[in-house]
């Protein structure tokens, strides 16, 4: 297992591919978003690992690894779990009504797979509409997916952020 | 200018706080907030006139640091020279304008202009002129050295400037606020530094509302009812009962504290914290160094949770971190917020800390959102012109207690007092319960 922080070796690019893993984390993390754009979030933490990380660090050093760069996010699955049922309760109150959100992923990057760890990155932009008015979020993500079976779980999931601050934004109060 | 139109009304300042102790009444006029010739005088008669927070020691720990800041709309340069001595420079060039330092953090021996290549060092002093035999004889370079802010103070590490210059002394300004600054400090006996990252975030809500908010603990069992759930869920009580360790302090000159959670909580209540063997006998340590070095009673403030506001906008939020508030527009606030660490803190302690910070605080916290959205919902309801009044009278009638909203008026009378250039309220008052004592 990897040390939070720590990547796989890089994936040489004259290296083929298992067939199909592209295909099958693309998918992957195409129905993630859709769960989060549906507000499934009990079944969108099914995706994760026990002892998953989730972890959104702060915008003006996105690379930064806590203690010394503290996140705007770090949760362990105890926390995400919780996180989730604040949003659900309807008293998360950034969250309600809840916004209508749309999670765009593209170039999913399959940087290095070691052993059943696969490191995965893709740029993203999350729209949020509250009350009819427009936020985005842009980034890239960090994934460490786990191969299980046929299937994949997230073992760790950071979105950096690229807009320096959260002038617009305020807030993240949805899931990225 | 002593009048300012909110719409169809015109209000004059002196009508825009109502302060009646005997009454009991205490009301501030929504326009205060929702008008821009109201931000106007607050830049002349409060931002122009204010300490005003700029950045801790820490942030340039070694010669030729910098970090960038702007403070009231100034673009400053917070730098340690060669001489090891901190100073508050004005990041303009002398001779066109342009920024010489076009970093937000770094180090630097000297600051060379990109437009015609002025150079200076790092105290400022004007080093290198392209093509010098260009200028005249009555060209004095000692004389073209960086700006510094008029007046620059430091309390225990903490940097503020001023831009008035017959401003009084910033220890005097800070007045009553400084025991509680020495209680953040002194949560490690070696002191405290600042993290390296900046959390930056706008609200689109008058600035005011956000200094209410650092000094009001009425909202956290109704608003941040879902933290308060989650912690509870994890075996940790944060108490809000009053207990004898629950009060809110006016501190006088508009500064401002509260203490709502029982002395043992604070950061420590950390569900995190509290399961580790490890991470409890270091608390146990640093409490033992504590009571050593400033008596038990003075110790048992060290872990207990603690809000200050100076006056105008600046908050310690729990001990734990440092907030600068600025407006941008009557309905929109820029915020810029530090963690504050104790210096030389165990390393699980300080993973512990950072890790649970995060958790209340900041904008993807299980509480900060809930300020945000509160704020905003406030600024938009000021669109209800009718509604003209705020009520802050909580308290008034008693001895103030943490969630009453005694240390709010108090920022209000200053305000009132500042927006009506009424110097005499510049003065400490007594504060209306027993702060800790000086060791």
């Amino acid at each position: 297992m990897m040390a939070d922080g720590e990547s796989p070796p890089r994936q040489d690019s004259t290296t083929q591919l298992p067939i199909g893993m592209q295909q099958q984390v693309e998918q992957f993390l195409y129905r993630e978003a859709a769960l989060l754009d549906a507000w499934r979030l009990e079944e969108w933490l099914q995706l994760f690992t026990p002892e998953a990380r989730y972890i959104v660090p702060s915008t003006d050093f996105p690379e930064g690894q806590p203690p010394e760069y503290p996140a705007l996010i770090d949760d362990d699955l105890t926390r995400l779990r919780g996180r989730v049922t604040r949003l659900l309760s309807g008293r998360a109150h950034r969250e309600f009504p809840w916004s209508r959100t749309r999670h765009f992923i593209c170039s999913v990057l399959i940087e290095a797979v070691d052993g059943d760890d696969l490191a995965v990155t893709a740029p993203f932009i999350v729209y949020r509409f509250r009350h009819g008015r427009p936020t985005q979020y842009v980034g890239r993500y960090l994934y460490t997916l786990l191969r299980v079976g046929d299937s994949l779980k997230i073992r760790r999931k950071r979105a950096e952020l690229d807009m320096g601050g959260l002038w617009d934004q305020g807030t993240v109060s949805i899931l990225l | 200018m002593n009048e300012h139109r909110n719409g169809a009304a015109s209000m004059s300042l002196q009508d825009l706080v109502v302060d009646n102790p005997q009454q009991g009444i205490f009301r501030v006029h929504r326009s205060a907030m929702t008008s821009q010739e109201v931000l106007d005088l607050e830049r002349q008669r409060i931002f122009e006139r204010s300490w005003l927070y700029v950045g801790h020691e820490s942030e340039v720990p070694g010669h030729g640091d910098f970090r960038r800041r702007e403070i009231a709309g100034r673009p400053l340069i917070l730098l340690r020279g060669s001489d090891g001595t901190v100073r508050v420079l004005q990041n303009s060039c002398r001779h066109r304008g342009a920024m010489v330092c076009r970093l937000d953090a770094g180090s630097a021996d000297t600051f060379t202009c990109f437009y015609h290549g002025w150079t200076y060092d790092n105290k400022g002093a004007l080093v290198g002129v392209p093509d010098a035999q260009g200028y005249p004889d009555s060209f004095d370079r000692a004389e073209l050295g960086l700006v510094p802010a008029p007046r620059v103070g430091n309390y225990r590490g903490f940097y503020f400037v001023n831009f008035d210059a017959q401003a009084e002394d910033l220890g005097a300004y800070l007045g009553e606020s400084r025991t509680f600054i020495d209680l953040v400090v002194e949560q490690s006996p070696h002191g405290v530094r600042l993290l390296p990252n900046t959390i930056r975030y706008g609200i689109h809500a008058n600035w005011k509302l956000m200094s209410e908010n650092s000094l009001d603990s009425y909202h956290v069992p109704v608003l941040h009812q879902t933290y308060l759930q989650y912690m509870a869920q994890q075996g940790v009580s944060v108490s809000l009962t009053p207990d004898g360790s629950s009060w809110g302090l006016d501190l006088g000159r508009g500064h401002g504290a509260f203490s709502g959670l029982a002395r043992s909580e604070g950061f420590y209540g950390s569900a995190t914290a509290r399961q580790s063997e490890a991470t409890q006998r270091e608390i146990e340590r640093i409490r033992r160094e504590q009571v050593e070095r400033y008596g038990q009673e003075r110790a048992d403030w060290a872990p207990g949770r603690i809000n200050l506001l100076v006056y105008p906008n600046f908050a310690f939020v729990g001990k734990t971190t440092v907030r600068s508030i600025w407006p941008v527009s009557p309905g929109y606030t820029e915020l810029s917020v530090w963690t504050v660490v104790p210096v030389d803190e165990d390393a699980q302690v300080l993973a512990a800390r950072v890790n649970d910070i995060p958790l209340f605080q900041g904008p993807g916290g299980f509480a900060t959102p809930d300020d945000v959205e509160a704020l905003e919902s406030c600024q938009a309801g000021f669109a209800a012109r009718e509604v003209a009044w705020t009520d802050l009278s909580k308290g008034m009638h008693r001895a103030p207690q943490s969630g009453d909203e005694d240390q709010i008026r108090g920022f209000w009378r200053q305000w009132h007092a500042d927006m009506l250039e009424r110097p005499s309220w510049r003065q400490s008052r007594e504060p209306a319960v027993a702060t800790p004592r000086q060791p």
